[in-house]
């Protein structure tokens, strides 16, 4: 072989392998697979379970992020398939609990008030919050550079937006909170609730944040959960309500007692001194859960009576 | 074969963009197929983690609706995605993009899990090779499930295939463009190159007067304005003023061409008419073969004169009737003269010149060393007298003038000239005895002349005294002895008178033939008795001379008796006549013992002999010379001792008018 088809080989093989077809970047493992076997695909959840359910004020993720230990729990602990379900929103949680589709609920005082009221929802247990009470504030709050807003008066004419029109609170504790200081909701310019599904709570403040509306109502600590979203310096408060009860632990009438009496006794059981239940409550942002009834949820009587609200919606 | 220069600029300007384009494609290549990987990669991952986080409150809230929507999202929002699926907790298949069913080997085809939440799998189905993403959705470090989305690595071939493609494309873009640019440049360069190429076979063929630029339209004086008519750059059209040596510019200094070389590639004229390298070289190369060719007429005139020269100098060189000679450092002949030629007795000059040295030439050794030692000391020697022996073996007296050529302290050659002067050496020694014979002559015949007469005297009155004495008396015998010893006398005095010419000659026409063999006709017999021959060798054809005869007898007498003489006991004489230039030459030679050169000088002395006392004269040969002077003639001798001597006499053939003059 000449020198000359030597290198015309040569450049033949480098040219090809600069342009060759194909090629791999590296060796890879390469998994077969047919495509050709297909299977139908079933959702179907064939294993009954005791549904429980938060009350949508946050996002589903934030939602499942704080109970989902608390879950795992109670399925240890009472050896019940308990599964987390998730409502869209306030009112699909209502009707969910309605429609018996939901076996445990944890919600606001307000919405156990309504439910209780409307599905005879009973409630058996409370939460000590982690300010070590068993009550929460609701806020009402605005940008910090609002100058137009100093105090609850500069809320009149005022584009006000809430969480959810039965949100405690998102919306009863400080609508209580300006109708104990004369201000009713016809004096805002714009009384609106936050979009759902999930997330509540952080969308009202990340309303005000934006300046899309001047004022806000959150429940007290929702300005923690969004800390790591927005610089919540620039967040002033204007005003905290008074005390109300904290969240409760209800069930439908038709759920069976023994079921009831075993979560009731494990939600009792949790210690925030034991060392396994310590992160479950801190996932969970409460304390503990101690017994509660319905006269524990006459001051959101009182205070929906007082605003007028009607039960029956 | 052979690639032209036109050729390999070509080739060259192709080969440097393939080669740059290979090693630039090469690394782009790879850079760009792995960025385009990296980027389906990064892509492949936004997009299944965006699914993975879409998918999450509708994997809580089980919203069958919105996860679908969110899957078809997924595949919507790129081409490229061939499914979209998501798992749960437990790898069941909550929702899918598929439309007859979900494959089941690409559930677990993937798997990932919390401590591992992003894999890629690269997958075959069928002749499909797919790129598999897998993201876990978790919250809170919890898994709720599994996005998984698949996309085409064809696709993603096909992708760089096109890019490769892209770059092949303007590659060969840039090859072509290259190529018709090399081309257009190669043939701009070569068809320069080969006006030069031609012009320099045209200087190699003797044609100097080459025109490779032409006439320049623009020169100095016309960027200038100059209108110095006497500076060379004027008017000159054909060079440009910096080649021209000179000029007269106004920023120049003047002085050496390094300086001004220096200068004009300052000035401005040079900054705007200078192009480039071939320009340049062409340019210069025109000025070269101008000024070469000013050279090569000014060598050849040079050379004329030169030849001229040489060709004076060697006609007086070859002409000179005196050696001229020029020896190397060895002191070997390596130039010499025809005169010398002749002077050392050599036909050619192949047979001497670098075979011959100067030391070969001398008779005696430490006449040469002398004259080294001299020459070495003072690098020259004016007129000296040596002696030098010719090829032949004849020594010769020659008077020596030479140089030595040295470099330093070495000498390198010699060179001089060697006049004979043999004949005048011998003329001399001939006029000094012709001197002294004279003299002796003039004062043998005075003496004679007044011996003569008492001689007269003694011998008349000694024969009155005998005629009166008795016969038987004392007396008669002592007179008789007086007569006899004043006879005796008288012969003496009588061929002192010869010698001296002072005897009556009487002058005829002689036939020299004659004269010998009268001679050799007495003489004949009684040498043939003593074993001694007498060889004769006549010319017939010998004129015939005016003298006298038997003056002459006497002379060749005295020579055969002479040569008779030398040969001790056997032996031979020979006597050959000639005529040779006007003259009878009568040579008589013996096998005797020769003359010793001592005396030679001494032979034609009167009264000078060789013989015991009373046995001869010496006045024989004085005599004869005395007797050929007379006729107008010479003798001469040559002699080598023990081989024998040769006498030869030498007589003028007398001219017609001559004869009538002497004619009575």
């Amino acid at each position: 072989m000449s020198g000359s088809h030597r290198w015309m080989i040569a450049w033949a093989v480098v040219w090809a392998s600069m342009f060759g077809i194909g090629g791999c970047m590296q060796s890879e493992n390469v998994v077969s697979i047919d495509m050709n076997r297909r299977e139908a695909v079933d959702t179907r959840n064939s294993t009954p379970a005791v549904t429980y359910a938060y009350l949508p004020q946050y996002a589903h993720s934030v939602s499942y992020e704080r109970h989902h230990l608390l879950i795992a729990y109670l399925r240890e602990k009472t050896g019940l398939n308990i599964k987390q379900v998730f409502p869209e929103s306030f009112n699909e949680h209502m009707r969910m609990v309605s429609q018996g589709k939901i076996d445990i609920s944890f919600t606001n005082p307000y919405v156990y008030v309504i439910t209780a009221h409307r599905y005879g929802q009973k409630v058996f247990a409370q939460i000590v919050e982690s300010s070590g009470k068993a009550a929460f504030r609701g806020q009402i709050i605005c940008r910090k550079d609002n100058e137009a807003i100093r105090t609850l008066a500069d809320c009149k004419g005022k584009r006000v937006i809430a969480v959810d029109l039965t949100s405690a609170g998102g919306f009863l504790y400080p609508m209580g909170h300006f109708f104990e200081h004369g201000i009713r909701q016809e004096d805002f310019a714009e009384l609106s609730f936050s979009p759902g599904p999930g997330g509540k709570q952080e969308k009202v403040v990340l309303a005000v944040y934006s300046g899309q509306f001047d004022v806000g109502l959150i429940r007290e600590g929702t300005l923690n959960v969004v800390a790591d979203k927005i610089d919540i310096d620039q967040i002033r408060v204007l005003a905290t309500s008074e005390w109300y009860p904290a969240w409760v632990y209800s069930t439908r009438p038709d759920v069976a007692t023994d079921v009831i009496a075993k979560i009731r006794q494990a939600l009792f059981e949790l210690d925030e001194h034991h060392p396994e239940h310590r992160p479950i409550l801190e996932k969970a942002d409460f304390r503990k859960v101690i017994p509660a009834d319905d006269r524990d949820m006459q001051p959101v009587w009182h205070l929906m009576k007082t605003l007028g609200i009607d039960l029956n919606g | 074969m052979h690639l032209g220069f036109r050729a390999k600029v070509f080739i060259g300007i192709v080969a440097i963009v393939l080669i740059n384009a290979l090693l630039i494609s090469l690394p782009i290549r790879s850079i760009v197929q792995q960025s385009l990987f990296r980027e389906y990669q990064y892509r492949g991952q936004a997009i299944v983690s965006t699914l993975a986080i879409r998918s999450r409150d509708p994997v809580l809230s089980l919203d069958w609706l919105l996860l679908k929507e969110v899957i078809d999202g997924a595949i919507g929002s790129s081409t490229d995605l061939i499914y979209a699926f998501i798992l749960d907790e437990n790898e069941r298949v909550l929702s899918h993009s598929f439309r007859d069913g979900f494959p089941s080997d690409l559930r677990n085809a993937n798997p990932v899990s919390v401590s591992s939440p992003m894999r890629i799998q690269l997958l075959r189905a069928d002749k499909e090779f797919i790129y598999d993403f897998a993201q876990v959705i978790t919250i809170g470090g919890q898994k709720l499930g599994t996005a998984r989305i698949g996309i085409s690595k064809n696709r993603i071939d096909f992708a760089i295939r096109e890019m490769m493609m892209t770059i092949l494309m303007l590659t060969i873009c840039s090859i072509a463009a290259a190529a018709l640019i090399g081309a257009g440049f190669a043939n701009q360069v070569t068809s320069r190159i080969k006006r030069l190429q031609k012009a320099s076979e045209d200087v190699l063929a003797g044609n100097l007067d080459i025109r490779i630029t032409g006439s320049k339209h623009q020169t100095c004086y016309d960027l200038t304005g100059c209108t110095d008519t006497s500076c060379p750059a004027y008017g000159d059209r054909l060079r440009r003023c910096w080649y021209i040596e000179g000029t007269r510019c106004f920023n120049c200094p003047e002085g050496k061409d390094a300086d001004k070389k220096k200068w004009c590639t300052h000035c401005t004229v040079y900054r705007q008419l200078s192009g480039d390298e071939i320009q340049d070289l062409a340019e210069s190369f025109e000025a070269m073969a101008r000024s070469l060719s000013a050279h090569i007429h000014e060598l050849s005139e040079s050379r004329k004169a030169i030849a001229l020269s040489e060709e004076k100098y060697r006609r007086i060189f070859e002409t000179s009737m005196d050696m001229v000679f020029a020896t190397d450092a060895d002191g070997r002949f390596f130039d010499i003269n025809q005169a010398g030629m002749r002077l050392l007795g050599y036909r050619t000059k192949e047979d001497m010149l670098n075979r011959i040295a100067l030391r070969d030439i001398f008779c005696q050794p430490k006449e040469y060393e002398d004259i080294a030692a001299h020459l070495d000391t003072a690098s020259f020697v004016k007129d000296r007298e040596v002696c030098i022996r010719s090829a032949e073996g004849k020594t010769l007296t020659v008077l020596l003038s030479c140089s030595a050529q040295k470099s330093g302290d070495t000498i390198t050659g010699c060179e001089g000239i060697v006049k004979d002067i043999t004949e005048r050496r011998n003329m001399e020694q001939q006029l000094l005895q012709a001197d002294k014979l004279a003299s002796l002559g003039q004062l043998s015949a005075g003496i004679a002349h007044e011996i003569n007469n008492p001689l007269g005297l003694i011998l008349g009155y000694s024969q009155l005294l005998l005629r009166s004495q008795p016969k038987d008396s004392q007396l008669y015998e002592d007179l008789k002895t007086i007569e006899k010893n004043t006879l005796s006398c008288k012969r003496i005095v009588q061929a002192l008178l010869n010698f001296a010419r002072k005897t009556e000659t009487k002058m005829a026409e002689v036939d020299i033939n004659q004269a010998i063999e009268q001679v050799v006709a007495v003489l004949d017999h009684q040498f043939s008795l003593s074993g001694i021959d007498i060889v004769l060798d006549i010319d017939p054809q010998l004129p015939p001379i005016i003298g006298d005869m038997e003056k002459l007898k006497q002379v060749f007498m005295n020579l055969v008796m002479n040569a008779r003489q030398a040969i001790s006991h056997e032996g031979r004489i020979s006597i050959r006549t000639s005529a040779q230039n006007g003259r009878i030459v009568i040579a008589v030679a013996d096998t005797g013992s020769g003359i010793d050169p001592a005396i030679r000088h001494k032979i034609f002395d009167p009264f000078f002999t060789t013989k015991p006392t009373g046995e001869g004269t010496g006045l024989g040969l004085s005599v004869s010379y005395g007797i050929v002077t007379e006729h107008g003639g010479d003798i001469t001798v040559e002699s080598v001792p023990g081989h024998g001597s040769c006498f030869t006499v030498l007589l003028p053939i007398p001219q017609p008018e001559v004869s009538r003059r002497i004619q009575p």
